[in-house]
């Protein structure tokens, strides 16, 4: 058996998101949980406003898929911790892979899920206005028609994507190095406080401005850069008992 | 070609030496026992050679290349372990499936026959084995798995008798069907010991000894007999052991000069041969052993 095995990183890759898909259902479970409840939420609406004299009652209900985003922006924040950490590192070094492909597997599989989890936010965006058919009062619909929710699905999938990349650097950097970790989010709240006084909020919403497509190639760029300082900080990352 | 080469090899956690200059060379199809006491360096060598750690210091070469983030590496050699954590959402029968598709001379059929034939169900997870269930699915998957290089780290734990017995009879079988370099790394060795061609003893993170283990196990004698007897021998070889046994009577664990061996029966002295496990035991024990530490740490009394 002299015969060594030649494998491709392409392979390794391929192994790594199909592993993540098969293997770690729980991910996409609890993207799809999170999002029926979310659904669940919108269901029953909020009360916009309402007002009522001696003649005329009038009741507003905002029926809306915002408890959806919520809950899908929280899963993108939370589920990367998981696939970075230590247990999942265990686990994906009992097969042929380096720290590379593994993190490009990982990247590559949280996109194809935000994509998906973004998709069905729209659906139920859309879906959201069946809701207030269903008990037959007057309805508003939302403007803007196709073009409303196309722009819905890109905007929500790059915020998804960014703040999954960010999460999934963060996890990898702590599973690294906590000092390091800790350093890094110390600088950056030195940063935000150097800003003060220039509006830190009013900086980041003038690097997102702009329509919807641009918008989503800035949050793209950023999620890539996010992956990518995750791949250079665990690639001395040691698999350890 | 040398499989697997360690050159200087130092490993650190923190403050605690875990290597502290390893040099070893290991080739050819055979299975090395890796000895050594708790804490010795076993499994940081091993999970060095798996490129699972990055040495402090040193240099690692596993087929001519430096494991640590190598792809071919990963693809050619598997280290089996206690530790080994599964993706926990997937069956046994899916991770063999799993197993399958990252090595591809997998051999799935023998794995589930040999999972049947241990009465491990491939519809459990593999949380809910016992840990002498879960070492022997290990096993099955490193055996299934036909890398270039096998490497076990203390498999054989919780096992009951008889499948540490069939396991290893499986071992021998596909190391005769499928040669290759496996290394076999633990400190029981009851019935693994006549598996080994070489033995590679790792003591305080150094190499104390590497060679054939027929060899070194002829090394050992153990002779017993009239006290005077027995120390008249020691004083002329080096003894590891020393103990008197009945009233004028004394056995001894001693290490013989190359190419010298004691006749049975010598100077009314009973020789006999002493196992693997024992021989690299005194080897590695410090001076005085338990009896002497016992003695001083209760002052005599």
């Amino acid at each position: 058996m002299s015969m060594l095995t030649q494998p491709t990183a392409g392979e390794a890759v391929r192994n790594q998101f199909a592993r993540n898909l098969y293997g770690r259902s729980g991910i996409l479970g609890s993207l799809l949980a999170l999002q029926v409840i979310g659904v669940a939420i919108a269901f029953f609406g909020s009360n916009g406003f309402g007002t009522a004299d001696g003649q005329v009652s009038i009741n507003v209900v905002d029926y809306s898929a915002n408890p959806v985003i919520g809950l899908t922006l929280l899963w993108a924040l939370i589920a990367p911790l998981y696939l970075s950490g230590r247990d999942s590192l265990r686990s994906d070094f009992i097969f042929p892979g380096s720290r590379a492909t593994r993190h490009i597997g990982n990247s590559l599989y949280f996109a194809a899920l935000v994509l998906a989890g973004s998709l069905t936010t729209t659906l139920a965006f859309m879906a959201s206005v069946l809701f207030a058919a269903i008990p037959g009062e007057p309805l508003i619909l939302p403007g803007g028609g196709v073009g409303y929710y196309v722009s819905l699905f890109v905007v929500l999938s790059g915020c998804c994507l960014l703040v999954a990349s960010g999460s999934y650097f963060a996890g990898t950097l702590f599973s690294v190095s906590r000092f390091a970790a800790f350093a890094l989010f110390a600088l950056v709240l030195v940063f935000f406080r150097l800003l003060a006084n220039v509006d830190p909020p009013a900086i980041l919403v003038g690097i997102f401005k702009g329509p919807a497509a641009l918008f989503f190639l800035k949050t793209l760029l950023g999620a890539v850069l996010f992956f990518i300082g995750a791949i250079i900080a665990g690639s001395r990352q040691e698999v350890k008992e | 070609m040398t499989e697997v080469e360690f050159k200087n090899v130092t490993k650190k956690y923190g403050r605690t030496k875990a290597l502290s200059g390893l040099t070893l060379n290991l080739s050819g199809n055979k299975i090395i026992g890796i000895l050594g006491r708790n804490g010795a360096g076993k499994s940081t060598a091993l999970q060095i050679a798996a490129g699972l750690l990055k040495p402090s210091g040193g240099t690692v070469a596993v087929f001519g290349e430096n494991p640590f983030n190598s792809l071919r590496i990963s693809a050619n050699a598997i280290l089996i372990h206690e530790g080994m954590a599964f993706p926990p959402s997937l069956r046994l029968g899916a991770i063999l499936d799993e197993m399958k598709r990252a090595y591809p001379r997998f051999d799935i059929k023998l794995a589930l026959s040999l999972l049947e034939h241990f009465g491990i169900p491939d519809h459990a997870f593999h949380v809910q084995l016992s840990k002498g269930m879960k070492n022997t699915f290990n096993m099955i998957t490193g055996l299934a798995a036909r890398t270039p290089l096998l490497m076990f780290d203390e498999p054989l734990n919780g096992m009951d008798a008889g499948v540490r017995s069939d396991i290893l009879r499986v071992l021998l079988k596909e190391f005769i069907a499928q040669p290759r370099m496996i290394l076999l790394s633990g400190h029981q060795l009851e019935g693994v010991e006549d598996l080994f061609e070489e033995v590679a003893i790792i003591h305080e993170g150094r190499l104390l000894h590497h060679g054939n283990a027929d060899e070194f196990k002829e090394r050992f004698v153990r002779i017993s007999g009239p006290g005077t007897e027995v120390r008249r021998v020691v004083s002329r070889v080096r003894a590891l052991e020393l103990r008197d046994t009945l009233p004028g009577m004394a056995e001894a664990l001693i290490e013989l000069p190359d190419g010298q061996t004691l006749p049975e029966s010598a100077g009314g002295l009973s020789v006999s041969a002493v196992p693997l496990n024992d021989a690299y035991i005194a080897l590695t024990r410090r001076k005085g052993g338990i009896d002497r530490v016992y003695a001083d740490a209760t002052d005599g009394r």
